[in-house]
């Protein structure tokens, strides 16, 4: 007999597939880029009403309660009394992931700003504060919460019990 | 065994799973026993993670076995193989 050999008392955290994991990463880091997308897009149609608060609600409750799942297992992860060697490893590999992200992104961004001035024929840049704020905060919830995606990316499944 | 595509270290072959099974352990009480997480030993079985030269050591003296016992780069030969070597099966070889 095949099953999963999870000891009674894990929280469901530990419980999720890394497919399902994969999928609320997914979900949770293109919430916020989505929301501020959709925000644009509505300031520039002037639209509003109830769809554009329904997007809005079901973005922001993808983003808040993506990152409280990806916290959570990583809460359980991050605990230095429960780790073992493995874990610790994978934590690891988690860190590195998460800052090879960012660095890229950081890379990706300030090239592309610099891309502006020089390919731009001279164009100043111009950063409007309803445009710039959201988006940097946006992007401090998700560089808070790469580590945790990128650990919930990472880690296999558990190998089923024999 | 399964094979991560992004294994960057050889991989071990070992034979936890026989020893595990032949002393009637669950995979929780060989990691009680080892000090580690209940999935590392699944990973450890399946060879997708390589135990460190304290977890090979520890779980060597668990078993009370050599490390080379438990853990090796080579393949194990099969029980039956070495129990009954091809020679001496019956109506084979001298």
């Amino acid at each position: 007999m095949v099953s999963r050999s999870m000891p009674s008392g894990e929280p469901w955290v530990d419980n999720l597939s890394q497919r399902r994991r994969r999928v609320i990463v997914a979900l949770t880091l293109a919430a916020l880029p989505m929301l501020l997308a959709w925000w644009w897009w509505c300031s520039v149609n002037s639209a509003s009403g109830g769809l554009w608060f329904l997007i809005v609600v079901i973005l922001l409750g993808q983003a808040v309660g993506g990152s409280l799942v990806l916290l959570a297992h990583w809460s359980r992860a991050n605990r230095p009394d429960r780790l073992d060697e493995r874990q610790r490893q994978l934590r690891d590999r988690a860190w590195v992931l998460s800052y090879r992200v960012t660095v890229i992104a950081i890379a990706v961004a300030v090239e592309g700003a610099l891309a502006v001035p020089v390919f731009g024929l001279g164009r100043p840049i111009t950063l409007d504060a309803g445009f710039a704020y959201p988006w940097g905060l946006a992007s401090i919830v998700i560089f808070a919460v790469l580590p945790a995606a990128a650990l919930a990316w990472i880690e296999p499944d558990p190998p089923a019990e024999i | 065994m399964a094979k991560p595509a992004n294994r960057i270290e050889p991989l071990l072959h070992n034979r936890l799973a026989v020893l595990r099974a032949e002393r009637g352990l669950s995979r929780g009480q060989l990691a009680e026993a080892l000090g580690v997480n209940y999935q590392t030993v699944g990973y450890l079985e399946r060879g997708e993670y390589n135990p460190s030269l304290d977890l090979a050591l520890r779980t060597a003296d668990y078993f009370g076995l050599p490390v080379e016992a438990i853990f090796s780069r080579e393949p194990f030969p099969t029980m039956s193989s070495q129990l009954y070597p091809v020679a001496t099966r019956p109506g084979q070889g001298g």
